[in-house]
């Protein structure tokens, strides 16, 4: 059984209007990358600046390396990770991203 | 004078036709049987035996809802021609809709969660919803370049706000649906207070 995941957030998407903003860590080149938990709008940095980038379903392909943002190794960036790159003074909360506590609650039943 | 026998070649028409009648009510009861024991053979020794539908485009079973169509593998179109195809960490389009039918106590911001956890009637309920759109209803919020946000005013209850701020201030109840579209593919659709 997996551990609950953790995300630290930074505010919620102006695109969707409830998406708590978290940041991925790249399987592939291990960039870091904010992204919208409900509807998957990415940005390269905390103050979600302009339009979001644009990355196309089903992996959401990282716009440097192309590795899937959502697939593992990708991950949820921790907070020794959002320090590495400067982004931790940036955090509003922590919670479970979406679809984590269902996972805990089929995986226990 | 002696009778002429019934000679073979006057008999055999008769005796055909009576072969063929035999073998068609045979294939008759032999499919009517099929039908009447797939339920128990299914039971008794476990794969799924094909169901008696027709080939080509069909209408997906698609966990408990029987609107959608499956127009090429894995990707279903709704009767108003909303299109579920895969993505998101759900894996699905649909599955994240639905993940919305549930609440999560823990998840950042307000988690909107249906009142209905029938795949059916949420997929009716989006549908319904995108149909107001383009009637005119329904307000562009956050609309960029590449996606389509809606909030519809659906004009009775049809949710809840879950997840952490949902818990904060007492599960209100929501009447719209915002619904984020790239051109017809649905990305995510959840209820709203």
């Amino acid at each position: 059984m997996s551990q609950a995941e953790t995300i630290y957030y930074f505010g919620f998407c102006k695109r969707c209007g409830t998406g708590p903003l978290a940041a991925r860590v790249c399987g592939g080149c291990e960039r870091l990358w904010v992204i919208c938990d409900e509807c998957d709008a990415t940005w390269s940095d905390p103050k979600c600046d302009g339009e979001p980038i644009a990355l196309s379903d089903p992996d959401l392909p990282c716009p440097v390396c192309n590795a899937s943002l959502i697939r593992p190794p990708s991950r949820w960036a921790d907070l020794g990770d959002l320090a590495r790159v400067g982004w931790r003074e940036n955090v509003m909360g922590q919670g479970t991203p979406f679809g984590a506590e269902r996972d805990q609650i089929d995986e226990t039943e | 004078m002696d009778r002429k026998l019934p000679s073979a070649a006057n008999s055999s028409p008769a005796r055909r036709h009576f072969k063929r009648a035999l073998i068609r009510l045979g294939v008759i009861l032999a499919v009517a049987g099929y039908l009447f024991a797939q339920p128990w053979l299914e039971r008794q020794f476990g794969p799924q035996l094909p169901p008696q539908e027709p080939a080509g485009q069909q209408t997906v079973l698609s966990g408990d809802s029987d609107l959608l169509t499956e127009i090429r593998p894995d990707v279903f179109r709704s009767p108003a021609g909303l299109v579920y195809t895969p993505g998101s960490r759900h894996g699905h389009r649909l599955a994240h809709v639905m993940a919305h039918a549930h609440d999560e106590p823990e998840r950042p911001g307000p988690h909107g969660v249906f009142e209905s956890k029938d795949q059916t009637q949420v997929v009716r309920l989006v549908d319904e919803a995108y149909q107001l759109t383009q009637q005119g209803r329904g307000d562009p919020t956050g609309t960029d370049s590449e996606r389509q946000v809606w909030t519809v005013d659906m004009r009775r209850d049809i949710g809840f706000v879950g997840g952490q701020v949902g818990r904060q201030r007492g599960h209100p109840r929501c009447h719209e649906l915002r619904i984020v579209l790239e051109g017809t593919r649905v990305v995510t659709a959840f209820p709203v207070d």
